[in-house]
């Protein structure tokens, strides 16, 4: 093969690669893709779980047990959403140039929380499951991003003899949309056993971007990532390395930090005399107040905020004409993210029909099945379609993870 | 190299093209297990009895003390100056030439104020205000000078000086605060009269003018509009007042229901009398009334219906400023009127009817009558209460405002209740209800207690040796979380017993009730 063989098809929803095309569609000439892809992965939520939350269903108490039963002091959960559109042109064949290059828009949505299983606790069934004990829920972390991507790239193949290089590289100007970022660094919530009074040890700050409306063209935050791709075929093995989404953006117009850091004894709200309270039990039962009582200050700051860049180390052994066998680490950075380590096989079959299959540990998740096809019709037109996380869509009362890539690629 | 560009470019339209593939993917519900403070509050006797003075006794036990002005007689009502308004037109009987620089003849005024049957002599004006107007029919400008010679401030008469245009009039208001009156006259042996003085001349500069026979060519017209006198001396006359009228008696007013017995109340009345002109009292009717019953009690006593005689006042010399008052006394109690009756009625209006006859035996001062605006003759009372007694179904109320965040809350409470922790230090049982209304007061629901909060041991003394703490359940159904969201105001009822009903129990100082609302819920969450 003078081409690199189309490496195994991994989903975004574990790293971002359907998307970076001149790394991986090699044909001659131009090729014009769509793709989409999610995934949601949790080391103690149930997909069942996720479902509910996510459709508005009504979380009955079984599905809740279910999820207490399994959370840890520490939890993972990620999400990721990506869809757009890319385009690639490489040389001919038949001619000397070894350039390729490709642009891509896309529209990304990012998630990922780290938190105590006592703070998931008490947020779905409430405090009275702790009378008399103290709920842990601080190093506690949520961070949501979404963004809008503008890609382009180059990259080289280089022919050294029994071996080939591939080296790629590409730029992306980001246009961000929105972000949540929470970090609850400190909480201790201790519940009375009778319920007479609550003790809060918590410092907490929450940074958002600018929640107004705005036009397309007005930007609430602006970024840049890059993506970096080296690969070395020899003899019948294939090493990659890959970094992506190394980048940051800054949100400014009115992005805004929310904190505090305060210990209070809460015993009610405290009425100097019950037969003269014609106004203060009216003023005092809000949530402005309340939210003074926390000692929480609101203040306008410019912050940036750095995208969960992937790194991956990726390793093919072409064992047969028509297998390959793949073995690959990969982790995300600033994403509360787990080593992520998997083996996975694909089968080629007759009729330009390939297989991919694919057992993992770690992310934001324990294990993952994957599965995924491919196939290509004439010279024209390829799908690509899977998942990593097969187990979501077949167990969805005890698997902790889901999600589904597909892409469709003319070649012209 | 174009094709490729040509491809990016539909790319880009296409993109621009998709579908946002945002979804509304609705807001999940899932209930909590929700066990949190909600109120706290601590009952003691000042929360209960209002606008009262608790002062403890060398016991330490407590008594009520409530004084108050049950009528205050105005000194408007004695002595009332009219508003007055006096013109007095210039004319001349021949017709003259006037040259420039001559005098137009002068004015002077003996005002007699109309005061009924009083002689005043001097005075001391508070506050008001007067007014000159001068208008000028010549031709030619003239200067006036306007003078009261006999009132004086700081030793100094008033006068005013102007010119008045040709043609023209003018109006100074003046402030007469301050001012000493001297209403005797021009010759000091009159009353009731303020002399005024208007001298004047043409302009020396001007010209001559022509007068016709009859006409009048100036106008000199002053008033004295809201004087109040400071001071007054003289003969206030005789004069005869009627006063009927109610207030409010607010040391109840939380009450709204049940029984009390008290062991001994005294009320003290007195008649003061701060005026320098003798006067007679005399109390028709006292009365109290309990709005929430209906019910009405007449105070039975030897002075009601007997005329009182107050002497006048008296000051060391006129002005001084220096009033001994003249105030009789009288101690109503259980032994000599039905006072105990009257307060264990729960009033809050008393209704009182009195007559007032100022110098009823005419003018034996020589005028030497005397009044100072901030004293007059009043009748205050003093009730005082040992807080000794028993109490059945004492029902004390009071309706709080709801918020609507405090609504949005409630219409989440699935099930559940709200407990109330009482430690109680008093000698009382008691009750807790909670009572929904709308905002136009129609009940919507009731959280009644399943238990009464105990009343703690007594010694031999009755005294309270602990507090004693009960826990009570007031339960939530579904339909009360409902109606909370359509709750506007909360009625609290708590009703107190003592439990050893006819047992006095005396009341000391630091007994008090400490409540705890603790809520537990089950509550349904929104997903923000």
């Amino acid at each position: 093969m003078k081409y690199f063989f189309p490496l195994l098809f991994i989903s975004a929803s574990s790293f971002a690669q359907t998307f970076s095309p001149v790394f991986t569609e090699n044909k001659p000439g131009s090729a014009l893709g769509a793709g989409f892809d999610y995934g949601v992965n949790s080391s103690s939520v149930t997909i069942k779980f996720l479902n509910h939350f996510y459709r508005g269903d009504f979380i009955d108490d079984d599905l809740k047990e279910k999820v207490f039963k399994k959370t840890k002091d520490k939890n993972r959960l990620g999400f990721d959403l990506n869809y757009g559109l890319w385009y690639v042109h490489n040389p001919d064949s038949a001619s000397q140039k070894t350039l390729s290059w490709f642009v891509s828009v896309r529209n990304r949505v990012h998630a990922d929380a780290k938190f105590q299983g006592d703070l998931f606790k008490t947020y779905f069934g409430g405090n009275k499951q702790f009378a008399g004990q103290t709920a842990s829920l601080g190093e506690s972390r949520f961070n949501y991003l979404k963004y809008e991507q503008l890609q382009a790239g180059i990259s080289g193949l280089f022919d050294k003899g029994n071996s080939k290089v591939r080296l790629g590289a590409a730029l992306s100007f980001l246009k961000g949309e929105k972000n949540i970022n929470v970090f609850l660094s400190k909480g201790e919530l201790f519940t009375d056993a009778d319920g007479q009074y609550i003790d809060l040890d918590m410092a907490m700050e929450l940074r958002n971007s600018d929640n107004s409306n705005k036009k397309f063209f007005d930007l609430k935050g602006t970024g840049g990532a890059l993506d970096f791709f080296f690969g070395i075929e020899k003899m019948k093995s294939v090493i990659r390395f890959e970094l992506s989404d190394f980048g940051f953006i800054t949100w400014k117009q009115n992005a805004q930090s929310i904190h505090n850091d305060t210990a209070i004894h809460f015993e009610g709200i405290s009425i100097e005399n019950l037969f003269e309270t014609r106004d203060s039990l009216a003023n005092d039962l809000n949530v402005d107040s309340i939210k003074t009582d926390l000692g929480f200050i609101t203040e306008k700051i410019d912050y940036y905020t750095p995208l969960p860049a992937m790194l991956h180390l990726g390793y093919t052994y072409k064992a047969k004409t028509y297998l390959n066998i793949n073995a690959g680490f990969a982790y995300r950075m600033a994403a509360n993210y787990s080593p992520y380590i998997y083996v996975g096989t694909e089968h080629k079959f007759k009729n330009n029909f390939n297989i991919n299959t694919r057992f993992a540990w770690g992310g934001y998740g324990t294990y993952n099945i994957g599965l995924g096809l491919s196939k290509q019709f004439g010279k024209a037109i390829k799908i690509n379609l899977g998942t990593n996380n097969l187990e979501g869509f077949i167990i969805t009362g005890a698997a902790n993870g889901v999600g589904a890539y597909i892409n469709l690629i003319g070649y012209f | 190299m174009r094709k490729p560009f040509l491809n990016f470019f539909l790319l880009l339209t296409a993109y621009c093209l998709l579908p946002s593939c945002k979804q509304d993917a609705g807001n999940a519900e899932w209930n909590i297990d929700v066990l949190a403070p909600v109120l706290k509050t601590t009952l003691t006797l000042n929360n209960l009895v209002e606008d009262s003075l608790i002062v403890a006794n060398p016991d330490q036990s407590l008594k009520l003390v409530y004084n108050r002005s049950l009528y205050d007689l105005p000194v408007d009502s004695i002595l009332n100056i009219p508003d007055t308004v006096i013109t007095n037109p210039v004319t001349t009987p021949i017709a003259l030439d006037l040259n420039p620089g001559v005098n137009i003849p002068p004015i002077n005024n003996n005002t007699r104020y109309n005061l009924k049957d009083a002689e005043i002599v001097e005075a001391f004006v508070r506050s008001g205000t007067g007014e000159v107007e001068v208008t000028n029919n010549l031709t030619t400008k003239v200067i006036i000078t306007y003078t009261i010679p006999l009132a004086t401030l700081n030793g100094t008469p008033f006068s005013f000086t102007a010119e008045v245009g040709a043609n023209s009039s003018i109006t100074e208001s003046f402030d007469m605060a301050g001012y000493y009156l001297d209403l005797r006259g021009i010759n000091g042996t009159s009353n009731n009269t303020l002399v005024t003085s208007f001298t004047g001349h043409t302009d020396p500069a001007g010209q001559s003018v022509h007068i016709n026979a009859g006409q009048t060519f100036i106008t000199v017209k002053n008033s004295f509009i809201g004087i109040v006198p400071q001071y007054a001396r003289g003969y206030f006359g005789s004069q005869s007042l009627n006063v009927s009228d109610s207030t409010d008696f607010s040391a109840f007013k939380k009450i709204i229901d049940g029984s009390i017995g008290l062991e001994n109340v005294t009320l003290s009345l007195d008649l003061e009398n701060s005026i320098g002109a003798d006067a007679q009292a005399l109390i028709n009717q006292l009365a109290c009334y309990n709005s929430q019953t209906g019910n009405m009690v007449n105070l039975s006593h030897a002075i009601i219906g007997n005329p009182v005689n107050i002497t006048r006042a008296s000051e060391p010399w006129h002005y001084s400023g220096n009033v001994a008052s003249t105030v009789k006394s009288y101690l109503i109690d259980k032994d000599n009127s039905n006072i105990l009756e009257f307060i264990e009625n729960l009033p809050d209006k008393l209704y009182y009817s009195l007559d007032f006859n100022v110098n009823p035996l005419g003018n034996i001062s020589s005028g030497n009558d005397f009044f100072y605006y901030d004293k007059n003759i009043n009748a205050n009372i003093a009730l005082e209460v040992p807080l000794s007694f028993y109490a059945d179904n004492l029902t004390l109320s009071d309706t709080l405002d709801f918020s609507t965040d405090a609504n949005d809350i409630g219409k989440h409470i699935n099930s559940g209740n709200f407990r109330l922790v009482a430690d109680n230090g008093f000698p009382l049982s008691a009750k807790a209800q909670l009572y929904l209304l709308d905002e136009n007061n129609v009940l919507l629901d009731s959280l009644l207690a399943d238990n009464v909060i105990a009343a703690p041991g007594l010694d031999a003394d009755f005294k309270v040796v602990q507090s004693l703490v009960s826990n009570l359940i007031l339960p939530v159904g579904n339909s009360t979380g409902e109606k909370l969201n359509n709750t506007r105001k909360i009625n609290i009822k708590i009703i107190f017993d003592t439990p050893l009903v006819p047992q006095l129990m005396k009341i000391y100082d630091g007994y008090k009730m400490d409540i705890k609302i603790i809520g537990d819920f089950n509550y349904t969450i929104n997903q923000p």
